[in-house]
């Protein structure tokens, strides 16, 4: 588990006058289901365009499966699967067909893998309807069988769930999650959908302006967000001084609409409860909740303060 | 390499265009035959009257298919996905000028002998030069081709596009013809023959009047020359191209 498939070390990529990416240094896990996350332009494709080979970077270490020069990182790449930016379909070819046009130039000499990859994305009955004619979803499915052809240790998918229904996203959510445990594939997975995501990865890279964000494991997420209580009442700029002074809350924020959250003190809630009473202020709204993939993800690309 | 030829071959033949422009070049010669002759003409008088003009109507047929098979899916990414896959740039590279050569100048140069074949069966070759010797001409027109398609592969390279590299190398061709033409009149410097089009004029021109060895040679090796050129330009662009 804890072998590196991917070491990206301070990579970065200028055009032009702009970076693309700036200093940009993580690693990917054997086993793992990583998730790249960052908003439109914040430089995840350009960084899984990097590792496809089709992009260049400016300064910067690739290392894939231990190789480092061109040659070992092609070699790496037949161990590699990729879908950026559109799943590379022949639209007048049938799915078969454009199953083996992808066999013929990856050399796989087993033609029944062809059926074995349709079977597993649920398109083995689409016969002579050629790809035009698909649903967006399975388009995508087919670009995953595509992308699953090699028998692939590690893909990289840019966006595989944009524009499905959630039915389709939920399918796309099972076939990931199944070629992780049963087939022992490695995931780098880029999208806007962060409770996708949260249901999905087992790590989180954040990406923001070409620079790195942060970069944590699933649990270490769940272990820095601990839960909070949201407090609401009808004096919350006293209720904030009492909460600080007399019960010695130290993890504290106030939000925009002036309601409370407070992150420590949490197993005492009945307590403070009384002292704000006690001190004349009423609690109109306690709730507990969790900070989630997309809250944290916020806080960061806005840079608040996560702890 | 082979393997991207392979997969570049199994979409040509799937692509309903490359039966629609196989299908139009079969029937041209015989419609242009028709025109001036009529189905029933001798071999020698198809190849002395028409080779010369189906030629250049052929032109059209080795833009299409050289442009198309080489950087026809390179809008569709699929061109990317050949270096995902780990191979070389300079395999899928030469994968793609080959399978545009195949279909552009082999395949051309073939469908270009068919009629010249069929002629010489059906009502006999007749006249001054035999079917061996205009064959040997025809399939000359193979080297002048294969410098046609390497330019046409070179501005579809870099362009990215099928559609824009056949109309850039086509007015690429029109103006190479037009400065031709102005040396000619204006300097009376004959500026024929270094382009590919006029030595496939020089080969198909004259059918019964016979071709020196040195101008077989000259015309095999520039074409050897100027296809190596274009190559290496195509190359040098798309190396450390972005895709």
């Amino acid at each position: 588990m804890n072998e590196n498939i991917v070491k990206i070390t301070n990579m970065t990529k200028r055009y032009g006058k702009q970076n693309a990416l700036d200093d940009i240094s993580f690693d990917v896990k054997k086993g793992s289901i990583v998730g790249l996350i960052g908003p439109n332009g914040a430089g995840k494709t350009t960084i899984m365009k990097i590792m496809g080979g089709l992009v260049f970077q400016t300064k910067g270490g690739l290392e894939m499966f231990g190789e480092t020069d061109e040659r070992g990182l092609n070699h790496a790449r037949t161990r590699m699967s990729f879908m950026i930016e559109s799943p590379y379909l022949k639209m007048n070819m049938t799915a078969r067909e454009n199953l083996e046009k992808q066999r013929l130039q990856k050399g796989i000499p087993d033609k029944h893998r062809i059926d074995e990859v349709l079977e597993i994305v649920k398109l083995a009955d689409t016969g002579k309807k050629t790809v035009k004619n698909f649903s967006l979803g399975m388009k995508q499915r087919l670009g995953l069988a595509n992308a699953l052809l090699g028998k692939p240790e590690f893909m990289v998918l840019d966006e595989p769930i944009n524009g499905l229904d959630p039915e389709g996203i939920m399918e796309i959510r099972e076939l990931f999650i199944r070629f992780n445990r049963e087939e022992d594939i490695t995931i780098m997975i880029s999208s806007h959908i962060l409770r996708e995501l949260s249901l999905l990865c087992t790590d989180y890279i954040f990406i923001n302006e070409g620079k790195l964000k942060g970069s944590l494991s699933a649990e270490e997420l769940k272990r820095i967000n601990s839960d909070y209580y949201h407090i609401n009442t009808d004096n919350n700029e006293k209720a904030a001084a009492v909460l600080t002074d007399v019960c010695g809350i130290e993890r504290l924020e106030i939000n925009e609409d002036k309601s409370i959250k407070i992150y420590d003190g949490l197993d005492r809630i009945r307590d403070i409860s009384k002292t704000l009473y006690d001190n004349g202020i009423i609690p109109v709204e306690l709730t507990r909740n969790e900070v989630d993939l997309e809250e944290y993800y916020m806080k960061l690309i806005k840079g608040g303060d996560i702890s | 390499m082979i393997n991207i030829i392979k997969s570049l071959n199994y979409s040509a033949v799937r692509d309903k265009i490359t039966w629609m422009v196989l299908f139009g070049l079969l029937v041209l010669p015989f419609l242009i035959a028709i025109k001036d002759f009529d189905l029933f003409t001798l071999g020698y008088y198809y190849s002395s009257g028409n080779q010369s003009d189906v030629y250049f109507i052929s032109i059209v047929g080795l833009m299409i298919f050289s442009c198309r098979i080489s950087m026809g899916d390179a809008g569709d990414n699929t061109l990317s996905c050949e270096i995902m896959a780990g191979h070389k740039r300079i395999k899928v590279f030469m994968g793609r000028v080959i399978a545009g050569i195949l279909w552009g100048a082999v395949l051309i140069t073939f469908m270009n002998c068919v009629p010249v074949v069929a002629f010489a069966l059906i009502n006999g070759q007749g006249g001054g030069i035999g079917l061996s010797g205009v064959l040997i001409r025809t399939a000359l027109t193979f080297f002048p081709s294969l410098r046609l398609c390497t330019i046409f592969i070179l501005f579809a390279e870099i362009l990215r596009s099928a559609g824009k590299g056949i109309c850039i190398g086509y007015v690429s061709m029109l103006v190479c013809a037009m400065i031709d033409g102005v040396l000619e009149y204006f300097f009376e410097k004959d500026t024929g023959y270094i382009l590919a089009i006029g030595n496939s004029s020089i080969l198909l021109g004259g059918i019964d009047s016979p071709v020196s060895g040195e101008v077989v040679i000259k015309t095999v090796a520039v074409s050897l020359v100027v296809s190596l050129v274009y190559t290496a330009f195509g190359y040098l662009d798309f190396r450390r191209k972005e895709l």
